[in-house]
């Protein structure tokens, strides 16, 4: 009867796979023996009564008192006791005969502690200790801190490291920031980090994933971490894991609800407005000087129109005045705000069931996500239901089905203040959108004068206003996205030194959406009377318009097979070691969009019988083509086969070694099959300098040295090696063309990123002081890009379709630092955590090899990179001031010029200013929370530095061209003025000095501010009951949040939130208010 | 043990099975070109590259046929558009690029990609045909590239031709290799090179108008031997084009005009009667109907008893619109036509002292373009019939980018030079015959990535 027996239990929070062994040993069953001793909670020491205690594989039980003592028969001298209590993990504990009194500590499911991280490469999974390379381990707790709905948001604060950059978002239009995990590794590819969700690469939209449903997040940042990941981990990974359930657990309802609030958007933050009095005066004083072109297609302020009416002889002065007086009063923007929005409010309700058995686990969530945004007229809604589960078929062999479905939909009929803007860059501030009587008013549209549109009816046309409250009635946007995700798991232990596995994952995913236009939308009155002939004959029938759009598919398909096992002798080597072979699928078509005219949304009917090559007179001007679809089909198959290996060694679990090899391959065209795999490697050390014997010391808990070093790689599927050619069907001819997309680069490899690190893990004995450092330099070769030739060569940027030439060009180098310092002060029933995640991160390119460019704007514009300089430098005119006529201080060649149109043309790009970083280099998170008793409080700030943003400012003939910004009160206008201001004064008319003095004063250094600034990032106030009166009811907790509260301080003196630098207005207030419950 | 090699064979399996798992097309719509229909599929690529958007818009745009909305000038992007209506000197392209010279050089890049593609083929006897006219194809797009190009970007051909700058002359796909200007001798030598080169392969009709035949190789031909003032030559490849061609003149008194309609041509769509190659451009940006606008000289040339002053134009938003367009879909036609043909033979004859015939062949066309019963033209002098003659390519060929062509030959020759006048505002804008801003400067992006030299202007 001597064995080893192993025990697998999954711990359902964590994911924690702990391997225990036990029971080594001689078995006397001879006589009872009494055992005692006491549970109670590491976290404040005390005893934890109503333990169940248990003598491990008999039935020999006992409950602890209630102090937490117990005494238990047992009928040997070795054995296992079983702890378990509700509130805590399970515990085991091994005694011998000598024990007679023993002390076993448990750990609070909620609370859990940092140390027994485990780090989970969605290959395998290993304790943080034994890990030689840089993780992140973001629990359930982090990412439950502010209830964002989307997940990106819940990890931004929390992960040191990851950058979100928002500056693709402007105006209104709010874009997905690009995710910067650790800054660059590529200058054309793909520069995100990998999405690996339950072990598979996940290439969906994050904001499919019900942040409810996430267990944890790892994140694997250097080459030891991420290799295993191989060609597609260079820019870092991020592994998700959703929830489980445990073995032998009982049934757990769990019921959460989150109500959000936003308030109404900030319209008084842009600084692209001027008051009514301020553009009136100026259309007057245009229109005097006449400025003013009275055609059909030029849109004409709608002021001006009254003008020209009193000039024309149809309104008298007093009514003029009248007008003026009404418009001076109005404010567009408390208009917007009272029609055009509301409070947002979001809702989120989930539901999930979880039970485990001897020889099953499951869980099933449902949750649902209701978002109505703070536009009228938007909304959004997700749906996502799952299921998980694992069978024991035997003990050695189970197997896990699982399938998760979402389904999401939105609508944005919404009508935005920035739509009311006809053309300009701002809006004019004299808009009314409601009349008196309560009906819509009419506003000027982008296209056309509005006097011509006016008199459409007597024209014989269709009413051709486009009043904008009445929109959001008349036109249905919508889309629908669907995504199922089916896997199964096959898990077969068969020794210790070898678990067998084999994956399958499906994902099928679609978008749909489509436009529908009512009959009296301005977009098919417009349409309507544009395709009106001059004989009155309506080309396009005056009814509904529909419009399918684009839409896309997709499917996935990845199958696993690995190895994996441990080996352990003479109670010193370990190994670890895992080994298998991937291969995956993806396959994507998209389809083209199509109008459907006379449309009734009622009866479902439609025409397209309608002749689409015939050229129409259109009205006011020109001729047109109907429009009956866009785009093409296409079909997009990428297959991958990878193999790969880890291995890791321990001495003594104090010296580590890891080492891991992949070899990716791709069907990305071209290449020839010896090119067309990439092997990639990494190894790495590390030294638990805390373990060893003579460090002597008892105040580190954890002292930890690592240094890693390998390459991961990046993959650009639109680079190949041979010409490529696309086939479409002429549009003329009929016949199958073709069209060349590639002139192919036969000296074409793949991108590799090498990675160093460095880093250090540190713990107080207490733990009340616990961190880590890490220094990393990450080496980009052979990096990819198109590149910019000569245009006698053939390839030519700006004429379709393009023809990219994508050549190896660059090496790029990163280097950064991240330090991690937790503290957790406890003082009886008070406990204060701090949290601080500081990052500073700077990239330089060091080889580049293209052509140059000379003219100075062009190179200010394009960004090209430039040896020894950051990949996100940008460059600008010298700034000087102004002279005392207003005119910028210019120097050609060292001397004050005039010249400015040889200088904007001509300055030398050698001499233009490199401002600096557009990215923050330096980045920090503090987070500090309170408890006391069931309540908890925190607050989280973020500091961001050593970076540019852009403020905007006024050309000089901003006002003519309907571009109002509040600089205008700042202009030059008399000699003395520069002392004051860098804003140029007013042009009356375009010249080509003017055109010159206006572009480089929009490319100079003075609209660079510095970025730095601290904001709150959210602050919550909770409590917990923890356990409730009630039997059937436990962790009911509620808590309120808020977030977006905007800076407490900033570098620059213009009030601009750099973080929202080119926006209309920062995102509005979010107030959360969140419920949860157990049953 | 049974599980385990069952899966250890399912790995196995996978392994082997790797290699023809890759070989899948990534975009299905995409391949490497391999084939003989390949590559014609490049040369048969009319609306995006190969016949669309031919090097003619800073000719048309700074000629003498174009009439633009002055008020929208101050403004107007592409900028240079505006500066080459205006007839700016300095800082002509303002950053931009050159649409011609882009379109152009990746025309002869498709064509170095099929002339290299093709070298690794050995066409079995059955598909030498299609072979030959691949290649044929090639050339021929080549050197009408070039042609286009130096008709822009280079001065009139003389006889001081090897002193003056040609174009950079590409033979390969190889965009790695830096080619510098040529000069214009030897711009011109390799433009008959690739003629007689296209010659020698294609058939003699084509099996469609967009396809280049010996037919459009002598009517190429004729077009460039009159630009050199080789007007016997001219008239020998426009006679063998005459023999051979087997489309006729349409007679215009047989045209309905619908005034509905913005394309007089608009049933014959690419297959009208008369065209010999079928080649076209949108209007230019700075037509801002989307329809180019003739300008008040042009109109002044049609008298009372020619149908094509109501057949060609139409007054549409306040502006004689020309509608006349031989590419039946309202963009200007620039390919060749027989009209054209007819119109060179008249020339030549004429140039050459053939008066008779040089009356024959105008009055042959003029009979088409004229209400019937009118009678023929008659003169007895070489210059009165030459003028005739001058004034019918005028009233013809209407913003083919033949026009400018001419303005450049006929200055150079000075026997009946051309002086455009422009109104910009208040002021006259006036271009001497001689002036240096015939050659347009090359596209600075040329200039910097290129190095190449650039004009004076």
């Amino acid at each position: 009867m001597y064995r080893k027996s192993i025990k697998v239990c999954r711990d359902g929070l964590l994911g924690v796979v702990l391997f225990i062994n036990v029971g080594v040993g001689n078995l006397y069953a001879q006589g009872n023996i009494w055992l005692s001793g006491k549970v109670y909670s590491e976290i404040d020491g005390k005893g934890i009564p109503s333990a169940s205690v248990t003598l491990k594989n008999t039935d020999i039980a006992t409950m602890t008192d209630s102090v937490g003592a117990f005494r238990i028969p047992v009928n040997s001298q070795r054995g296992t006791l079983i702890v378990r209590h509700v509130a805590f993990k399970f515990s085991e504990k091994a005694f011998t005969g000598a024990d007679r009194s023993l002390r076993i500590r448990l750990e609070p499911i909620a609370n859990q502690i940092q140390e027994v991280e485990i780090v989970n490469t969605g290959y395998y999974q290993l304790p943080k200790e034994r890990a030689t390379g840089s993780f992140d381990y973001i629990d359930e707790g982090q990412l439950q801190r502010f209830p964002f709905t989307n997940l990106i948001d819940r990890l931004e604060g929390v992960t040191n490291g990851l950058l979100l950059d928002r500056s693709n978002s402007s105006g209104e239009t709010t874009n997905d920031p690009s995710i910067r995990l650790r800054g660059l590794s590529t200058i054309e590819s793909n520069s995100e980090p990998l999405i690996i969700l339950d072990g598979f690469i996940y290439d969906g939209h994050l904001s499919t994933i019900s942040p409810s449903d996430i267990a944890s997040v790892t994140v694997l940042k250097d080459a030891a971490a991420a290799s295993i990941w191989g060609a597609k981990a260079g820019n870092g990974v991020l592994v998700i894991n959703t929830k489980q359930a445990r073995r032998n657990q009982k049934a757990i309802v769990s019921f959460s609800s989150v109500t959000q609030i936003q308030k109404k958007p900030d319209l008084y933050y842009s600084q692209h407005y001027l008051p009514s009095s301020t553009v009136l005066d100026i259309e007057e004083s245009m229109f005097q000087r006449n400025n003013y072109r009275e055609r059909d297609q030029t849109p004409i302020p709608l002021y001006t129109e009254w003008l020209i009416r009193h000039r024309d002889g149809e309104i008298s002065t007093e009514e003029l005045e009248r007008v003026r007086n009404r418009l001076e009063e109005t404010d567009t923007r408390e208009e917007a705000l009272r029609h055009l929005y509301r409070s947002g409010v979001n809702q989120h309700y989930d539901v999930a069931l979880q039970a485990g058995g001897d020889r099953y686990t499951f869980r099933s969530a449902m949750s649902y996500d209701k978002n109505r945004a703070f536009i009228i007229g938007n909304k959004d809604h997700r749906w996502n239901a799952n299921l998980a589960s694992t069978i024991y078929l035997s003990d050695k062999f189970r197997v896990s089905p699982s399938i998760f479905y979402t389904e999401q939909g939105d609508q944005h009929n919404g009508v935005v203040f920035s739509d009311l803007s006809a053309g300009g860059v701002s809006v004019v501030p004299y808009y009314r959108l409601m009349d008196e009587a309560g009906n819509a008013s009419a506003v000027v549209s982008r296209n056309l004068r509005y006097a011509f549109q006016e008199s459409a009816p007597e024209n014989g046309l269709l009413d051709w206003l486009y009043r904008p409250l009445d929109e959001r009635d008349l036109v249905e946007n919508s889309g629908k996205q669907q995504e199922s995700r089916l896997q199964l798991a096959l898990n077969y232990d068969w020794r210790k030194w070898l678990t067998l596995t084999a994956n399958y994952q499906y994902v099928s995913r679609g978008s749909t959406g489509h436009s529908i236009y009512a009959r009296d939308s301005y977009y098919v009155r417009d349409l309507v009377n544009r395709f009106t002939q001059p004989n009155g004959e309506q080309i396009i029938p005056h009814g509904g318009i529909k419009r399918h759009a684009a839409g896309s598919n997709g499917s996935n398909h990845t199958g696993r097979m690995q190895l994996a096992g441990q080996h352990e002798w003479s109670d010193r080597h370990r190994i670890n070691y895992v080994s298998g072979m991937e291969i995956l699928h993806q396959r994507q078509r998209t389809s083209p969009f199509m109008m459907v005219y006379d449309y009734d949304s009622d009866l479902l009917t439609g025409r397209t019988n309608f002749n689409y090559l015939q050229r129409y007179s259109m009205r006011p001007s020109g001729t047109g083509l109907l429009t009956s679809s866009g785009g093409s089909e296409g079909e997009r198959t990428n297959r991958f086969i990878s193999y790969y290996s880890n291995i890791s060694y321990g001495l003594r679990d104090i010296y580590l070694l890891s080492g891991s090899i992949r070899w990716d391959a791709s069907n990305i065209y071209g290449v020839k099959t010896n090119q067309r795999g990439v092997p990639l490697w990494s190894l790495g050390a590390a030294w638990q300098l805390a373990k060893e014997p003579f460090f002597s010391t008892d105040r580190f808990r954890v002292l930890k040295l690592r240094v890693t070093y390998g390459s991961s790689g990046n993959t650009n599927p639109a680079v190949t090696t041979y010409p490529i050619i696309s086939f479409a069907v002429d549009g003329l001819t009929n016949e199958q063309v073709a069209s060349l997309l590639s002139v192919g680069n036969p000296s074409l490899s793949w991108e590799r990123v090498n990675t160093f690190n460095a880093g250090m893990d540190f713990a107080s004995k207490n733990n009340i002081i616990r961190g880590s450092f890490d220094y990393y330099f990450k080496r980009g070769d052979n990096l990819i890009g198109a590149d910019y030739m000569d245009p006698t060569t053939g390839i030519v940027d700006d004429v379709y379709p393009l023809i990219v030439n994508r050549i190896n060009y660059a090496n790029l180098s990163t280097r950064g630092w991240e330090l991690q310092l937790h503290t957790n002060m406890v003082r009886s029933s008070f406990q204060w955590t701090t949290s601080l995640l500081m990052s500073g991160i700077k990239n330089e390119v060091t080889n580049y090899s293209t052509s140059d460019i000379t003219a100075a704007h062009t190179f200010i514009s394009r960004r090209p990179p430039v040896i020894g300089q950051s990949l996100d430098v940008v460059y600008a005119f010298p700034w000087n001031g102004l002279d005392n006529d207003g005119k910028p201080i210019i120097y050609q060649n060292g001397v004050l010029s005039k010249d400015y149109i040889d200088y904007y043309n001509s300055y030398p790009i050698d001499q233009l200013k490199a401002v600096g970083s557009r990215i923050p280099t330096l980045t920090a998170n503090l987070m500090n929370t309170f408890k006391w008793k069931g309540f908890h409080a925190s607050i989280s700030f973020a500091w961001k530095s050593g970076y540019y943003f852009q403020r905007s400012t006024m050309s000089p003939l901003g006002e003519t061209n309907g571009n109002y910004h509040q600089d205008y009160f700042r202009r030059w206008e008399k000699a003395g003025d520069e002392a004051l201001t860098d804003v140029l004064p007013r042009a009356e008319q375009a010249t080509p000095e003017i055109n010159a003095i206006g572009s480089m004063h929009a490319l100079s250094e003075h609209l660079w501010e510095k970025g730095d600034h601290i904001r709150i990032r959210d602050v919550s106030l909770g409590y917990d009951l923890g356990r409730t009166q009630l039997a059937y009811l436990n962790n009911v907790a509620v808590r309120i949040a808020a977030t977006n509260l905007g800076t407490v301080w900033m570098r620059n003196n213009y009030g601009i939130d750099p973080d929202f630098a080119r926006s209309t207005y920062p995102s509005p207030r979010l107030y959360s208010f969140s419920l949860s419950a157990n049953f | 043990m049974m599980k385990n090699s069952l899966l250890l064979s399912l790995c196995f399996l996978l392994c082997g099975c790797g290699e023809s798992f890759l070989d899948v097309k990534s975009n299905r719509s995409d391949r490497m070109p391999n084939s003989i229909d390949d590559y014609q599929a490049l040369m048969d690529n009319v609306y995006g590259v190969i016949h669309m958007n031919t090097s003619h818009l800073l000719g048309i745009v700074a000629g003498d046929e174009i009439a633009v909305d002055e008020a929208i000038l101050p403004n107007f992007k592409p900028f240079h558009q505006r500066n080459t209506y205006l007839w700016v000197k300095e800082n002509f392209f303002e950053g931009e690029q050159s649409k011609d010279w882009n379109n152009g050089y990746r025309r002869i890049l498709y064509c170095n990609q099929v002339l290299d593609g093709l070298k690794e083929f050995e066409p079995s006897p059955e598909d030498r045909d299609s072979y030959d006219q691949v290649q044929g194809s090639a050339y021929f797009f080549r050197a009408l590239s070039y042609y286009q190009l130096a008709q822009l970007f280079c001065d009139v051909y003389s006889d001081a031709a090897s002193s003056q700058l040609g174009l950079p002359l590409r033979t390969e796909a190889d965009i790695t290799l830096n080619v510098k200007r040529a000069d214009l001798q030897d711009t011109y030598d390799f433009i008959f090179q690739d003629l007689k080169m296209a010659r020698e392969r294609l058939p003699e009709q084509p099996a469609m108008p967009t396809r280049p035949s010996k037919n459009a190789v002598d009517a190429f031909l004729a077009r460039i031997y009159l630009q050199l003032g080789d007007y016997e030559n001219a008239r020998e490849h426009a006679l063998r084009t005459l023999s051979k061609f087997q489309g006729d003149l349409l007679d215009y008194n047989l045209l309905v005009n619908d005034p509905n309609s913005f394309d007089l041509f608009v049933d014959y769509g690419f297959s009208h009667p008369e065209v010999i190659l079928f080649t076209y451009m949108p209007a230019p940006e700075i037509a801002t109907l989307g329809i180019l606008t003739a300008s008040a000289e042009l109109l002044e040339l049609y008298d009372d008893n020619d149908l094509r002053r109501d057949l060609f134009f139409r007054t549409f938003n306040d502006a004689p619109v020309f509608v006349g367009t031989y590419s039946g879909m309202g963009f200007p036609f620039t390919g060749f036509a027989l009209d054209e043909i007819i119109l060179i033979l008249a020339e030549c004859e004429a140039r050459i002292g053939n008066h008779e015939e040089a009356l024959a062949y105008l009055n042959a066309l003029k009979r088409k373009r004229y209400l019937p019963n009118i009678e023929d033209f008659y003169a007895d002098t070489r210059d009165a019939i030459m003028k005739e003659v001058l004034l019918e390519r005028r009233r013809q060929l209407v913003f083919r980018g033949v026009r400018w062509e001419d303005i450049r030959r006929l200055n150079k020759e000075r026997t009946y030079p051309v002086t455009i006048k422009k109104k910009n505002g208040a002021e006259w804008i006036t271009i001497e015959p001689n002036d240096t801003r015939y050659v347009f400067p090359l596209p600075e992006n040329a200039v910097e990535l290129g190095g190449l030299e650039q004009n004076p202007r």
